[in-house]
């Protein structure tokens, strides 16, 4: 059992990365509301740290089949940025971004995949451009690459590397919305071990102490 | 007077989870390079599903069911307190795919795989079946009325082995 300072200092660091996921959500709303015409925005939902078991839970991901954009560091830090929508949702994207109509057709075209790996690539540099400044470090996202398959399985994969040095995982979350509206879309921010703790010493502008 | 049946539960088992079921209960797993380890007592219409995370334990705490190495004679433990023989069990095994193989993410799912494999011959086991590797996530489901795992890939047909 941790004690109440062991507790403390978690709580500490948890808050630490919520504002560093703070700054770079508010620096992606501004990418993603320039990339669709202001049309939409997003804000941080959550940074938890969950037991292992019950992340897939915690982020409500089922046994349902899901539309995902996957990013990972390009870098020897690793982690993982996971866009995910269902396929409504996924086509609502492509064909506001392609001023085109819904498409209902089985197969998304390539034309899809790309607008939807784009939004991706944005989102994860406009991310990692924040992350950047605050941490002193060039990390760089791969290019984005397209998936459909189950939300857990995609997640369970990304949860690997910090799965092999703790039983309990961070996850960062953000949602959309669509004037005022939330949509049903989320970008799943996972962290390696290495990556984590580089957040966690990182400097925060708040805590110089001015004279 | 009609006699009132039970329709049958799905439980669930999360990563690093273990859960054994009867008739007519089912137990479900999404994997990804993740394993799922099936046993099935087909006497007792008796079925456990470990859904197995990491291929070696080495100094990391969690139970058993999280790690390959160690997840074969923890099931065994468990069947035996329950009085079932080791060689009445059918056992199967699903998953470990690499779903990110354009990256530097570990490929932990090949590991898993091969893990499990080394702990069932150590044991004197023979898998009945398997459904492993490949790029794609799985749903997997054991039915354990029938001793039938049902294996669910995005996009094919459901495979039952």
């Amino acid at each position: 059992m941790n004690s109440p300072a062991d507790t403390s200092a978690r709580q500490e660091t948890l808050e630490r990365i919520r504002q560093l996921f703070t700054l770079a959500t508010h620096e992606a709303s501004a990418a993603m509301s320039r990339w669709t015409r202001g049309a939409i925005t997003l804000e941080l939902d959550a940074v938890e740290e969950v037991p292992l078991d019950q992340a897939i839970e915690v982020l409500g991901l089922g046994d349902e089949l899901l539309t995902m954009v996957v990013l990972t560091m390009d870098d020897e830090l690793g982690g993982s940025i996971i866009l995910c929508f269902d396929e409504e949702n996924g086509r609502k994207l492509a064909s506001l971004l392609l001023h085109r109509p819904l498409e209902t057709g089985t197969e998304w075209t390539e034309l899809e995949q790309s607008a939807l790996m784009e939004t991706g690539n944005i989102l994860g540099c406009a991310y990692m451009n924040a992350i950047n400044r605050v941490v002193s470090r060039e990390l760089v996202p791969s290019p984005p690459f397209f998936i459909q398959d189950y939300g857990a399985s995609v997640l369970e994969q990304a949860l690997m590397e910090q799965a092999l040095y703790s039983p309990e995982v961070l996850l960062c979350r953000t949602r959309f919305w669509q004037e005022e509206q939330q949509l049903d879309w989320h970008v799943i921010f996972v962290p390696t071990q290495e990556l984590r703790e580089l957040f966690e010493n990182a400097l925060f502008p708040s805590q110089e102490t001015t004279s | 007077m009609s006699l009132k049946t039970e329709s049958p539960k799905k439980i669930n088992v999360g990563m690093g989870q273990q859960h054994f079921a009867r008739a007519p209960d089912m137990l479900t797993a999404i994997l990804g390079s993740c394993v799922a380890v099936t046993m099935y007592w087909p006497r007792g219409k008796l079925g456990a599903m470990a859904h197995v995370v990491l291929s070696r334990a080495g100094n990391r705490q969690g139970p058993a069911s999280n790690f390959a190495d160690r997840v074969v004679p923890a099931m065994l433990r468990e069947f035996k307190i329950r009085g079932v023989p080791k060689d009445e069990l059918v056992v199967k095994l699903a998953g470990g795919a690499s779903m990110f193989s354009q990256s530097r993410v570990i490929q932990v799912g090949k590991d898993n795989i091969a893990t499990v494999h080394a702990a069932l011959e150590q044991e004197g086991l023979k898998l009945a079946g398997e459904h492993v590797g490949g790029k794609k996530g799985r749903r997997v489901t054991l039915d354990c009325s029938t001793g039938e795992l049902t294996v669910c890939i995005a996009g094919q047909e459901p495979v039952v082995i």
